[in-house]
């Protein structure tokens, strides 16, 4: 295939194909005066649905080959028009009813408006119109780099926090009071605070930045506008799923000093010292805290891909979550689904797996459920030791199966290596998602290393024994750009064989992660996480367990602070 | 409901006042160099910034009495008041409400924070010298932006300084004797203008026009009430 640029608002593309580009008025390959093995194509379907995600070396360049083309026309800065002809018959759409093409000519345009989105409308087959709507995303380069939020306080002056209120004798006030006020406003939640004579120590909760620095440099900012004067030394710990992360200790002096600065993120950066948190514990906890029960009606929409019958499927609905957490740590965690709109449950395909059905059996879950206990967990988060952290999660884990999930991880603070083991028992649950089991149990877990790469890549691998009794390793590679936005794929090798795994021979996707903040401009925790397969089977599936501990712990490591640290006086 | 409506009509007339008296106070100088300031001010929409009435800091502040600081920037459709928040080592920085601030060393515009594309920090201290010194020559800025994947990402500029001569401006109802000086950057990544109007008898920087980001723009400002 090759594209011509004819003049500067024209390009004309033109090609060869083979197989099913080779089909309208195809012609004998010229590559038969090579050998005539260029001449047959080989079925490629021959070795049935189960060799597909295999290459069919075999077939490339051989058989009938065809001509098509297309010109591209940009008629104004925004408005292009396009025309092509296409060799591709779409017999085996037609055959399938899915396509009915009676020209092999297609037409469409595109405008684009400045604010970076593209309309676009087409007339394809001689049978169909559509319109289309689209937006590119460069996760590099969001619209509004130092994004929308609020202003931080500026630094007092030392006199100015001397005479404020709280730092009279018998305030009315106390300090804490003031603390935790200031930081709430800014999505910081007080855990613990402990205030010596020349030294402070604080324990928060992240509610609102996705970028850990910037968070971090907002109550640096708080201690230095409301704690005593003669407190030169701050400490705060970064508390996550109830459990004390990582210390971060600045002087009150530097942070004076490099407000300012044109270098001060670098320079506060170096001056900030991170230790592990695992002694810290919980004493000293801000009153009223916990006990604390939370809950939420929202929307959810839970999609399913590339059935060849339709290929977006989705069910939709709506959710409502409960969470209580009667001491730092400990999580009892609930949600119920009620669908709305199903076309999941309308699909006519069962499954022909040979495995236990761990997952193909999932369009029975969205057929014989109405209301769904989507999760009922009682979760404890500890730290064992320096440099550990540890998890058990026991309940209904995930919408196919309940059980225990134990979890150790070992991830010192400045380490780009972190290493952990999970082992699980579980229990397929009932297809209504009520409180009942079916008689599938297994023991499941593995161990896992996980890796920070330069420039931002994550790397991962698991290995261990999937829900189907299956033997194997995952190997994930993500990019995680540095506004939060997370890309990547992983693959699935476990010692079933391609043709007992079936369509796609072995399990393999990709997973998205836009954060909310990317778009608003505003900070959240929020954002979109969508995993997408080709087609789900049986082997290579794991437990869907909630918050795994490098997940819920890593951003407040070394590598993760560091990553936006732009941000700090942000 | 009624306070919310009485604080959008003051807004509104701030507005106005502020759109006005520039136009006015405009009128004694040439158009060449101020005209861009003049447009700016008059033209600007009166906006109602995000969460005003809900940002008690600012409201504290601007019922207090305290001094004012005119702020206006074109491409943000921003024209507001600014009051002072906090004072240190020579550096102010102001409030504007909707959460946003910016800080400033004897007038020069050191950072920004919450409009989108803020300026983290600058050095400003050779163009500090020079304009307040009314010294015509070459000096060096650096700005620190977030860039790509929020890292800072600074920027160089050389800088030609000129004395364009004595303006004088209408700054709440008083006649004031300044000197204008001009400040044209030129770096790697763009090149940009800042006007600084000098008052005579103070050495103040009383008026400016200083360029922010690429988003922000230019952003004008002048001394108000109380000052």
């Amino acid at each position: 295939m090759a594209t011509k640029t004819v003049t500067p608002t024209v390009k004309i593309t033109g090609g060869l194909g083979w197989g099913r580009l080779g089909e309208r008025n195809g012609i004998h390959s010229p590559f038969v005066s090579i050998s005539e093995d260029f001449g047959t194509r080989p079925n490629v379907g021959d070795g049935g649905i189960s060799t597909t995600g295999q290459l069919d070396f075999g077939a490339w360049l051989k058989g009938d080959v065809a001509l098509f083309g297309g010109v591209e026309w940009q008629a104004t800065d925004k408005l292009t028009l396009l025309a092509e002809y296409s060799s591709d018959e779409y017999s085996r759409e037609t055959s399938r009813g899915l396509i009915d093409q009676t020209s092999p000519m297609n037409v469409g345009l595109k405008y684009a408006f400045d604010s970076g989105i593209e309309l676009g409308a087409y007339y394809m087959y001689g049978t169909e119109a559509g319109i289309s709507v689209n937006t590119i995303i460069d996760p590099k380069n969001p619209d509004l780099s130092s994004g929308l939020d609020d202003a931080p306080l500026a630094i007092m002056p030392r006199d100015t926090v001397a005479a404020a209120s709280w730092n009279q004798p018998g305030a009315q006030r106390s300090v804490t009071d003031v603390l935790q006020i200031r930081l709430a406003d800014q999505g910081l939640t007080l855990d613990g605070v402990t205030i010596n004579a020349n030294r402070a120590a604080v324990r928060v909760t992240n509610t609102r930045y996705g970028a850990e620095a910037q968070a971090l440099g907002r109550t640096m900012r708080i201690l230095a506008n409301t704690l005593p004067v003669g407190v030169e030394t701050f400490d705060v710990t970064f508390m996550a799923g109830g459990v004390p992360t990582t210390t971060a200790t600045l002087r009150r002096a530097d942070l004076e000093q490099l407000e300012f600065a044109l270098d001060g993120a670098e320079q506060t950066g170096a001056r900030t010292t991170l230790t592990d948190a695992s002694s810290v514990g919980h004493k000293d906890t801000v009153a009223g805290n916990f006990p604390s029960f939370t809950y939420g009606l929202k929307p959810y929409i839970s999609p399913v891909f590339f059935d060849p019958d339709q290929p977006v499927r989705a069910e939709v609905g709506a959710q409502l979550s409960a969470v209580y957490k009667p001491a730092p740590g400990v999580t009892i965690a609930g949600s119920v689904r009620r669908p709305i709109y199903d076309s999941v449950s309308t699909t006519t395909r069962r499954s022909n797996s040979v495995l236990p059905r761990v997952r193909t059996d999932g369009i029975f879950y969205a057929i014989e459920s109405d209301l769904e206990l989507s999760l009922l967990t009682a979760e404890y988060m500890f730290r064992p030791g320096p440099d550990l952290y540890g998890r058990v999660t026991a309940g209904y884990l995930e919408a196919m199966f309940g059980g225990v999930s134990t979890e150790l991880l070992w991830h010192p603070v400045d380490s780009r290596l972190a290493l952990g083991a999970e082992v699980n028992y579980a229990v397929q649950r009932d297809f209504n998602q009520g409180f009942g089991f079916r008689d599938y149990e297994i023991a499941t877990g593995h161990l896992s290393a996980y890796y920070s790469l330069e420039n931002s890549f994550q790397a991962q691998l698991d290995v261990g024994r999937y829900l189907a009794g299956d033997w194997g390793g995952t190997f994930t590679l993500d990019r995680e750009f540095k506004n939060g936005v997370k890309v990547g794929g992983f693959f699935t090798l476990t010692d079933v064989s391609f043709e007992d795994f079936g369509e796609g021979s072995f399990d393999k996707g990709i997973r998205i992660e836009i954060p909310l903040s990317y778009f608003a401009g505003e900070p959240s925790l929020d954002g979109l996480t969508q995993v997408i397969r080709p087609v789900q089977r049986d082997g290579g599936a794991r437990l869907n367990v909630q918050n795994r501990l490098y997940d819920v712990t890593s951003d407040y490591r070394a590598t993760g602070l560091d990553n936006q640290w732009g941000r700090f006086w942000r | 409901m009624g306070t919310v409506l009485e604080m959008m009509m003051i807004r509104t007339l701030i507005s106005c006042a502020l759109a006005l008296g520039i136009t006015a106070s405009c009128t004694q100088t040439d158009s060449s160099d101020t005209s861009v300031t003049e447009k700016a001010l008059a033209t600007i929409d009166v906006q109602s910034n995000r969460a005003q009435l809900q940002d008690l800091r600012f409201a504290q502040q601007a019922q207090a009495g305290v001094p004012t600081l005119k702020f206006g920037i074109e491409d943000l459709d921003i024209v507001t008041q600014a009051v002072p928040d906090t004072m240190r080592d020579g550096i102010q920085t102001w409030l504007i409400a909707g959460g946003m601030s910016f800080s400033l060393q004897d007038g020069f515009l050191r950072s920004t924070r919450g409009l989108g594309d803020d300026l983290m920090a600058a050095d400003i201290a050779q163009t500090r010298a020079a304009v307040l010194g009314l010294k015509a020559g070459q000096a060096t800025r650096t700005m620190a932006y977030i860039g790509a994947e929020d890292t800072i990402e600074k920027r160089s500029f050389t800088c030609e300084i000129t004395v364009r001569g004595p303006r004088e401006l209408t700054i709440n109802a008083t006649k004031t004797a300044t000197t204008l000086v001009a400040e044209d950057c030129s770096g790697l990544t763009g090149t940009f203008g800042n006007l600084y109007w000098v008052k005579t008898a103070t050495g103040k920087v009383v008026q400016s026009r200083q360029w922010g980001s690429d988003r922000i723009g230019p952003i004008v400002m002048r001394i108000g009430r109380n000052q």
